[in-house]
């Protein structure tokens, strides 16, 4: 079981098999090019992508997004069904504004990342910590699926 | 060049070496001020003990430990933070007070700030 993030060039390295993809991804792109952007889903109008790992153990679910320099209070964490989705803003800081850069390499602005979770998870008591600029988000399985081992009986 | 000695130079914030390769490159800010250079790196992960920041000969080197970040048990669905830890040199020029050196670590942001010397920060000269 792995999860795996959406890539809009996966369906045009199937080429052959179906040449109906590339015009689709096309029509696609016009589309998102000419929407305006109240209608851009959350995900086209996040700036950058912070990087994550997901662990799954015996009873939990353990989430760590890299997430440096974000505000506590700027980071939103919302569970619908089995889906998590992380959301929150880096604000650039307000005494370096109008000083003379050299570089900025460092991600601003928006952000978002959803993924939906494997098996039922239990979230009323999902729990979240910040430290170091790593957001860790604690996911509990429900009581049903932790039950894995059915025993059965051969008769 | 002494002796016939290649002295081999770093250029400016080069990668690492093949010994530390695995560990990642911080992305890095610099801006200045009228009183110092200032440099913003994000290391997420690491513990304000795990981050080793040095100046010498010139250069000032940004090291960082992230490995406690791996040390999980259970089944990897998705793995994206990548390298034990974070590694990074900048040349640095002569016009800074290398003795002034203030450096900060907050939020997996480590702020280092580099003083001009006095004789390079702009000054008005009063006309009498």
């Amino acid at each position: 079981m792995s999860i795996v993030r959406w890539s809009p060039a996966r369906d045009l390295a199937t080429f052959p098999s179906d040449v109906l993809n590339i015009q689709r991804e096309i029509n696609r792109m016009f589309n998102s090019f000419f929407r305006s952007e109240q209608q851009e889903d959350g995900l086209a109008m996040a700036a950058w992508n912070p990087a994550l790992d997901i662990a799954e153990h015996d009873d939990e679910f353990i989430v760590k997004i890299e997430l440096p320099g974000v505000a506590k209070d700027e980071v939103k964490i919302v569970m619908q069904e089995n889906t998590l989705t992380v959301r929150g803003e880096k604000k650039q800081e307000k005494e370096s504004t109008g000083a003379n850069y050299h570089r900025v390499e460092r991600s601003y602005g928006a952000f978002q990342r959803s993924f939906t979770l494997p098996s039922t998870v239990n979230g009323s008591k999902i729990d979240a910590a910040f430290k170091d600029g790593v957001l860790t988000i604690t996911v509990p399985k429900s009581d049903e699926s932790k039950r894995k081992e059915i025993e059965v009986k051969v008769r | 060049m002494n002796n016939g000695e290649v002295v081999v130079r770093r250029e400016h914030d080069t990668q690492p070496s093949i010994a530390e390769r695995e560990f990642r490159v911080p992305a890095a800010d610099v801006y200045e001020t009228s009183e110092a250079y200032i440099l913003m790196l994000d290391l997420p992960g690491a513990t304000r003990d795990a981050i080793s920041l040095t100046l010498e000969m010139g250069e000032m080197r940004v090291k960082a430990d992230v490995s406690s970040l791996h040390n999980q048990e259970g089944t990897l669905l998705l793995s994206e933070i990548a390298g034990s830890g974070f590694f990074r040199v900048f040349s640095i020029g002569d016009g800074i007070d290398t003795g002034n050196v203030d450096a900060r670590y907050e939020q997996g942001v480590l702020t280092v700030k580099l003083f001009k010397s006095e004789n390079v920060k702009p000054r008005e000269i009063h006309i009498n």
